[in-house]
């Protein structure tokens, strides 16, 4: 193989490797086995990787990669999961503690000021969903992300008389809270845990499809129904 | 120079990063993985030493992780990571370290990474990935063979994998097939040839 785009000859670190396998006798630049030339490309893929990224100057020191992972707790804290089982809230919605369902009031994605029949203006992009009840109201804009498969971000605001220190609002698949009768202590995977700031806002990110937001509001547990992302 | 792996990237990172936004810690540990050494190989090259360019990647994810509902075109990923590696790699050079504030007015680099150099970068970034798409053992050789940095002997290699001495030659050799097979699908081989 010759040619100024075939460095694979040219890069005679590499291929004093290649070339001094026991078992094969020396190669020359224009002789090469037979295994060779059938992956002569992956050669050539791997000698111009070498020479980007793949010499030792680039390899980054042990551990490196380890605390960079760590990274996503320390700098984004909001987005970890909380997959602890929900049960201990379940279990008291579940329980003697009071159950609310909020009252879905205006979904702009579906109504317009709440006349029925009519379309939501022309830009889907940002919806407005909005629930009362008696403890609890709950506004929500929703977002669509530009590309195509990306979680829409949502942001919210929660209506109460105080908002407690540490106040959370957990987004639950709808699948895995049953529509009616009572709930059950269970196990619940991929609830998404957002913490609610003293004004009552927080954000969240929700991947499309149909959620239940739980917020726990002294001995009561308010349930928000029908969040279809 | 054209990037024949455009396509058959779409989905990767930006599934990845998109599963980062509901709070997937692995995806995140995955773009890790995959973008750790380019980070500081652009660092380095850049001629900051080890210690400043490990502080550049932490610099590098630090803004990709505040950045993660801001970034418009995840399916060129790649591309941005390259262009801002080496602009943190410039300002820590300069001694004007500042991920605090998004809002700062970013001084201009100088000399920006050229299509030539981001092209390559991303080409070893896909080369990378392929290899880590090997099974165990072909994984382990090919790097032993090709990409270790201190070049085993055929002994060691023979005594580390547990493979004869004599193997390694045909072992190596349907590895790489596998390789360039794994190669055809990132897109960086041409899969008609």
């Amino acid at each position: 193989m010759t040619g100024d785009d075939k460095t694979t000859f040219s890069d005679q670190a590499f291929w004093d490797r290649v070339q001094t396998s026991p078992e094969r006798p020396l190669a020359t630049s224009e002789r090469v086995g037979d295994e060779e030339v059938e992956v002569a490309d992956a050669l050539d893929q791997l000698v111009r990787y070498r020479r980007t990224i793949g010499d030792p100057e680039s390899s980054p020191p042990v551990g490196l990669t380890r605390r960079m992972a760590r990274l996503f707790g320390d700098v984004r804290p909001d987005l970890v999961i909380r997959r602890q089982p929900l049960s201990s809230l379940i279990d008291r919605a579940a329980g003697g503690v009071q159950r609310l369902t909020a009252s879905m009031v205006i979904d702009t994605g579906t109504l317009v000021g709440g006349i029925a029949g009519l379309r939501a203006a022309a830009d889907r992009r940002t919806r407005q969903v909005a629930f009362v009840s008696e403890v609890a109201d709950l506004d929500l804009e929703l977002t669509m992300m530009e590309s195509a498969g990306m979680p829409w971000a949502v942001t919210g605001q929660l209506g109460m008389s105080t908002v407690p220190p540490e106040q959370t609002i957990w987004f639950v698949p709808a699948g895995q809270v049953p529509v009616s009768g009572d709930l059950e202590p269970r196990a619940v995977d991929e609830a998404v845990q957002a913490p609610v700031n003293p004004d009552g806002y927080f954000t969240v990110s929700l991947i499309a499809g149909d959620w239940v937001g739980f917020v726990e509001v002294g001995d009561a547990v308010v349930l928000f129904r029908e969040i279809r992302v | 120079m054209s990037r024949p792996w455009d396509a058959s990237r779409d989905g990767g990172d930006a599934s990845l990063l998109a599963a980062c936004l509901v709070g997937d810690e692995q995806a995140w540990a995955t773009l890790v993985e995959r973008y750790t050494r380019l980070i500081f190989s652009i660092a380095r090259k850049s001629g900051l030493n080890e210690e400043d360019a490990a502080d550049v990647v932490q610099n590098v994810f630090t803004i990709v992780l505040r950045r993660l509902e801001a970034l418009q075109h995840p399916e060129r990923f790649s591309s941005w990571l390259i262009t801002t590696s080496h602009r943190e790699s410039w300002r820590v050079g300069r001694g004007r370290l500042d991920t605090s504030s998004d809002d700062a007015i970013e001084p201009v680099d100088p000399q920006p990474p050229t299509d030539h150099q981001v092209i390559e970068l991303e080409h070893a970034t896909l080369v990378q990935e392929a290899v880590g798409q090997l099974d165990d053992r072909c994984r382990q050789l090919i790097e032993s063979l090709f990409l270790a940095d201190d070049r085993p002997s055929y002994d060691e290699i023979s005594q580390h994998l547990g493979i004869a001495i004599g193997s390694i030659g045909p072992i190596r050799a349907r590895c790489l097939k596998r390789l360039r097979a794994q190669l055809q699908t990132v897109g960086v081989v041409d899969a008609s040839v």
